[in-house]
């Protein structure tokens, strides 16, 4: 398994990374539209006459970039939330907390999404992470809260307590051991955001998602109603979501796998 | 009280939907074209609503002026159909194969596909399978049977993570001791799994109970759009599209009532599985 995950992986840089150096047409050409493969354009041209391989490797790094920020909001908000639901669990913001995060729990997470972005109606990236983290940081708020609970009873920390240090710095004692459960959760997250983005986006519900897998799989779609085109522009653009989910779930499991206390010898 | 504490959570993300509807300006009357109808229609006051849906009245769409709950309660014959087959079809095909998968590792042979089937399945998104099914099944037996195969997308999307749960499960029954006695003692295989391993695996099954509302939700929402059914799931999507707020809290009233119920049997499965622990080893 590690070593088909290490090929893909390789495969993956490569692809991407050539595809970035790929120099897409500056001036427009009515010949490159929907061309097909050859020497010069190895997996064809857009509808829009852009090399395919150009833009698939951008439209997986924008898309790979907005997931990414989604996942940092929801992990910024979702740490707060734990830390005030395990350091201050009677206060009235860990209730008001408690009840926001079964507010968005009895909302479905995809119809969530389609709220928020209907709501606020992003037009750039940080918008878009903004709408769908605010319906992901409850579930690593719930992973983070029991997981400070469990180190705020250990001995150092009440030592560290009993001296006076700060919550602040109680706070930042205590992050750097949520760090495995917090990786292995945004491993799993994030080929869900990325999901969730191509829906969206698939379904003409996404806003501020231009350039993406998932609007390029939009656009490439009619080439199913239309032969002509070809339709080396929707395998390309298949191929490499699925491979990057592909990749990023091997890799979910593998860390899930090297970080089981069970393979150290531990109980 | 789990029930009260659902309803303030229904409360709270309604009342989420209604503020985040009035401060985005986004159903503003004057924003829309003159000509449709929506534009008739007014925001009534987030306690109006709460009363009158005390009432079961939901308002009006605004598309055709039917009642909220005549739109839905049209539509819901088709959906639930949708969502019943596509649970039972999830359901049989992930729990033998979980079951299969679990009892060969326990024997000590390979069954290639338990790790690389689902995670390829996991791996492929629900739109992109319906839309195949779609351009690909196009014809009279597509047609006629739109529902069954919109049913089998939908539990594509449910197979994968009722497969890891359940072969878990399984995998943590078959380590046991008690079961490596029976082997031990002669008893056949399939004895073993129907007397002992599945009746220990079926409840803690239950406790993903709470996930299985949210795949059908979801589930019905995209497959739906993508295989132009006039379902429940359609019927939402378009009035998150076109913003109309009488469906969009209806919606978010139902979905929120769907959600607590499965939550409630996943917490009362841990509660049970729980105590029947605790009473073993006592």
């Amino acid at each position: 398994m590690n070593r088909s995950l290490l090929a893909l992986g390789v495969v993956l840089f490569a692809f991407l990374t050539l595809g970035l150096c790929r120099n897409t047409a500056s001036s427009f050409d009515s010949e490159r539209i929907n061309c097909r493969p050859s020497f010069t354009a190895p997996l064809g041209c857009t509808p829009e006459g852009e090399d395919t391989w150009a833009v698939a490797a951008r439209a997986v790094f924008r898309s790979l970039w907005l997931a990414s920020l989604t996942l940092l909001f929801a992990l910024a908000v979702g740490i707060s939330a734990g830390s005030i639901l395990a350091f201050s669990s009677s206060s009235k913001a860990a209730i008001l907390v408690l009840w926001m995060m079964e507010a968005l729990l009895v909302v479905p997470p995809f119809l969530g999404y389609i709220l928020a972005l209907a709501i606020i109606k992003p037009t750039g990236s940080f918008g878009y992470a903004l709408s769908l983290g605010l319906f992901a940081w409850p579930s690593i708020a719930r992973l983070t809260a029991p997981e400070m609970k469990k180190i705020s009873a250990s001995s150092w920390f009440l030592a560290f307590q009993n001296e006076g240090a700060s919550p602040l710095i109680l706070v930042k004692q205590t992050l750097p051991h949520l760090i495995p459960t917090l990786a292995a959760a945004s491993l799993l997250a994030l080929p869900g955001l990325l999901t969730a983005e191509a829906t969206l986006a698939f379904l003409g519900a996404a806003t501020g998602t231009a350039d993406t897998l998932g609007s390029m799989m939009s656009n490439a779609k009619t080439a199913f109603n239309d032969p002509s085109q070809g339709f080396h522009f929707f395998a390309v653009t298949l191929g490499s979501f699925l491979a990057l989910m592909l990749f990023l779930f091997g890799c979910s499991e593998a860390f899930s796998k090297q970080s089981d206390p069970r393979r150290r010898g531990g109980r | 009280m789990p029930f009260i504490r659902f309803a303030s959570a229904i409360l709270l993300a309604l009342f989420l939907t209604h503020v985040g509807f009035l401060t985005s300006g986004l159903w503003n009357p004057h924003e829309r074209g003159s000509g449709h109808k929506a534009s008739q229609v007014e925001v009534p006051s987030f306690l109006t609503w709460v009363l009158k849906a005390a009432v079961l009245d939901f308002g009006k769409t605004s598309s055709n002026e039917l009642p909220v709950t005549k739109a839905f309660s049209s539509r819901l014959g088709s959906t639930l159909t949708l969502m019943l087959l596509a649970l039972l079809f999830a359901l049989f095909v992930a729990l033998p194969l979980a079951a299969l998968a679990s009892a060969r590792e326990a024997a000590g042979k390979r069954f290639p596909m338990s790790r690389m089937g689902p995670l390829l399945l996991l791996s492929i998104p629900t739109f992109i399978i319906a839309f195949f099914v779609v351009e690909l099944g196009k014809g009279e037996a597509m047609e006629k049977y739109k529902v069954v195969w919109a049913a089998m997308v939908v539990a594509t999307a449910m197979i994968p993570t009722w497969f890891f749960h359940a072969k878990a499960k399984f995998d943590q029954i078959f380590a046991m001791e008690f079961i490596e006695f029976q082997k031990i003692s002669g008893t056949s295989t399939s004895t073993i799994f129907f007397k002992n391993v599945l009746p220990n695996a079926l409840l803690p099954l239950f406790t993903i109970s709470a996930y299985i509302p949210v795949a059908l939700v979801e589930g019905s929402l995209i497959v739906e759009r993508i295989c132009n059914l006039d379902g429940l799931g359609f019927w939402v999507f378009q009035a998150f599209v076109e913003r109309e707020y009488s469906v969009v809290m209806f919606a978010v009233f139902i979905s929120g009532i769907l959600l607590s119920i499965g939550i409630a049997v996943s917490e009362f499965a841990s509660k049970r599985l729980f105590a029947e622990l605790e009473e073993k080893n006592t």
